[in-house]
């Protein structure tokens, strides 16, 4: 009965910072022992990513650094992760990779949200030509699969990573603002959007204090799920050789470097093969399960 | 210099005529509509579901979409300045939501569910109570403005309120809280559009009562619009009464239930329930569709008394009375 009542006064209303500090919420969120794994993973990684410096063994070997007497060594106690052609050490670079992927990944999708959101809310709350304009732009970039446009940029701009960043957010801001259309189209006609017109409340408080605030779960998700996927196509890019340059660390490219000493030395392509699918499935699981957290029709059910 | 009558009003709509184009033609909703709501005075606009009210209310807050909506004469006086002239963006900055609010019908959509009471109140007098009226601009006193006035309208523990959701209060404290935030700027109209047609009858009283000690407090008009002709005889001072587009009849509430003159107006009166009446009385057919509508008056086909020149003359403004209008036929 508890949860029925505390489910109907959360419907759509509770603010969100309240919800997201709500202790139901985050039960909810952490139902499953997937979830749990997922929100680990992610912090792990980006803990990683960010204690790089301190934590390598050996912070040289990071970019360029040749030692040819060490090179394409198994695991070790000295080496965990084994040596790479020029005898660097994998750990060292995997975790390093972790930054500039971390990097890429968040500014990609940041700036994605920057530019698609605002545009998805303007074409939804208005009707006709800015409306047009602004949706078959988007439209434009959606038709083109988003690995070839990036692919296609990547290969334009050339490799390094502010270009990898450009290529990948312009393949990216319009799936923010087709979504944000179109929740932005179903809220204009809300009631409380015609109260506030007829309060002549100004058209960007509207936006932005009536609507913007009622598609962040929707943002924050589609957020937390295109790192994940934006991480996925930056290491294709770094591996087909169009993403960053040697010698930045980055998964990818340290996985294409490995292709022609497989399968003697497993390691090379393993430990960033690994790095790439902790990460990733980290966020995806994460967003999966603020989904179901911010899903009001899960709201309520024990789990 | 002394002004004339008509000018003391507040807000004059004068042969206000609106049409919505839609694909199965031109819908004319409001045809030559005149209304006058003098200072201090509550008018209630009634009539039946669609007959134009609500149409009415928003084109004096400049809310009708057009397109479809078409303003094709006539104009609205607010004081001294015509709203008609005004811009969108001059409606929006200097009218709508400081000189002139509005209680919605609904209780919970106006709301928006994800901000508190506090904040969708404070935001009021935030953006649209300042300029007006000499208010004290010290900290605190738009806090204690809002307590106020949630006391006014019988919200114990007005803090308490203040820090809910929309969705954690009743319908009766929504209703409250709204009619509350039309006071708070200190409007000098208020259009309230049907504000107890959702609650009980005893909530609907309170609201009423509420509503009356407001307006005397603030001395503002209301254009109070509603179907219940009950609700007219408790709040207003004066009627208009609205059919299929056009107003049929104007009068003081007292005169307008003792003698009425209009025949829509007789039979309106008549179709209310009363403990003595042994059958309610309807009006026989329907409100007309107001797809190319006959030119003549709008009740001719559901008129006991009709004449032949009401099918293709409009009836023109005939004084019954000093204070008592009538557009019909009947009387000219």
């Amino acid at each position: 009965m508890n949860g029925r009542v505390s489910a109907l006064q959360s419907l759509p209303g509770v603010g969100l910072a309240k919800k997201l500090l709500n202790r139901r919420m985050l039960r909810l969120f952490f139902r499953d022992k997937l979830t749990g794994l997922g929100t680990v993973l992610v912090l792990v990684t980006f803990f990683l990513a960010v204690a790089a410096p301190v934590l390598s063994p050996f912070p040289e070997d990071a970019y360029e650094n040749v030692r040819v007497a060490e090179r394409l060594q198994s695991p070790s106690a000295k080496h965990w992760f084994g040596t790479d052609r020029m005898g660097r050490d994998i750990f060292s670079r995997v975790l390093y990779g972790g930054r500039v992927t971390l990097f890429i990944a968040l500014a990609v999708t940041l700036l994605s949200i920057a530019i698609g959101v605002p545009l998805g809310l303007v074409a939804g709350y208005y009707s006709g030509a800015i409306h047009e304009v602004i949706m078959r732009v988007a439209d434009v970039f959606l038709a083109i699969p988003r690995i070839i446009l990036a692919l296609s940029l990547a290969a334009a701009l050339g490799p390094n990573v502010p270009n990898v960043i450009v290529a990948l957010s312009v393949s990216f801001w319009p799936r923010f603002t087709r979504i944000v259309e179109a929740e932005t189209q179903s809220l204009r006609h809300e009631l409380y959007i015609e109260a506030s017109q007829s309060l002549g409340v100004s058209p960007v408080s509207i936006l932005f204090r009536h609507i913007f605030v009622h598609t962040l779960p929707t943002i924050i998700v589609r957020g937390t799920l295109g790192i994940g996927f934006t991480i996925l196509l930056a290491a294709t890019l770094g591996f087909i050789g169009v993403g960053v340059s040697p010698p930045t660390p980055e998964w990818g490219l340290m996985i294409a470097e490995s292709r022609e000493y497989l399968p003697g030395t497993w390691w090379y392509a393993l430990f960033p093969g690994l790095a790439i699918f902790l990460t990733v499935m980290g966020y995806i699981l994460m967003g999966d399960s603020l989904r179901d957290a911010m899903d009001p029709r899960l709201r309520g059910i024990e789990g | 210099m002394h002004r004339t009558a008509e000018e003391s009003h507040l807000l004059r709509i004068k042969d206000l005529a609106l049409e919505f184009h839609t694909e199965r033609g031109v819908v004319q909703a409001l045809d030559g509509v005149n209304l006058a709501v003098a200072k201090g005075e509550v008018l209630g606009l009634v009539g039946e579901s669609g007959c134009g009210k609500t149409v009415t209310g928003r084109s004096v807050l400049g809310l009708i979409p057009c397109p479809p909506g078409r303003i094709v004469r006539g104009e609205i006086w607010l004081d001294q300045e015509n709203l008609m002239t005004l811009s969108q963006e001059n409606l929006r900055s200097r009218v709508r939501g400081s000189r002139i609010t509005l209680v919605p019908q609904d209780t919970l959509g106006p709301l928006n569910p994800v901000h508190t009471v506090g904040t969708q109140m404070g935001d009021i007098l935030k953006y649209k109570g300042r300029s007006r009226n000499g208010r004290p601009n010290r900290p605190g006193s738009d806090h204690q403005e809002i307590l106020d006035l949630l006391r006014a309208v019988h919200l114990p523990d007005p803090d308490k309120i203040l820090a809910k959701y929309p969705a954690e209060l009743s319908g009766g404290q929504r209703q409250r809280i709204l009619i509350a935030m039309a006071f708070l700027p200190r409007p000098e109209l208020i259009i309230a559009d049907e504000p107890t047609t959702a609650l009980d009858v005893t909530v609907q009283a309170q609201i009423l009562k509420i509503f009356r000690d407001l307006v005397a407090r603030d001395g503002c008009s209301v254009l109070f619009i509603t179907h219940d002709m009950g609700v007219v005889a408790t709040i207003c001072d004066r009627v208009s009464v609205m059919y299929a587009g056009q107003i049929a009849e104007t009068a003081p509430v007292r005169k307008l239930f003792e003698s009425p003159r209009h025949p829509y107006t007789v039979k309106l009166l008549d179709s209310v329930p009363s403990p003595e009446k042994k059958e309610i009385s309807q009006i026989p057919g329907t409100v007309p569709t107001l797809i190319n509508i006959n030119k003549g008056c709008r009740f001719y086909d559901r008129c006991p008394q009709r004449l032949d020149r009401c099918r293709d003359h409009k009836p023109g403004l005939t004084q019954a009375d000093e204070d008592h209008a009538v557009f019909c036929h009947l009387f000219g």
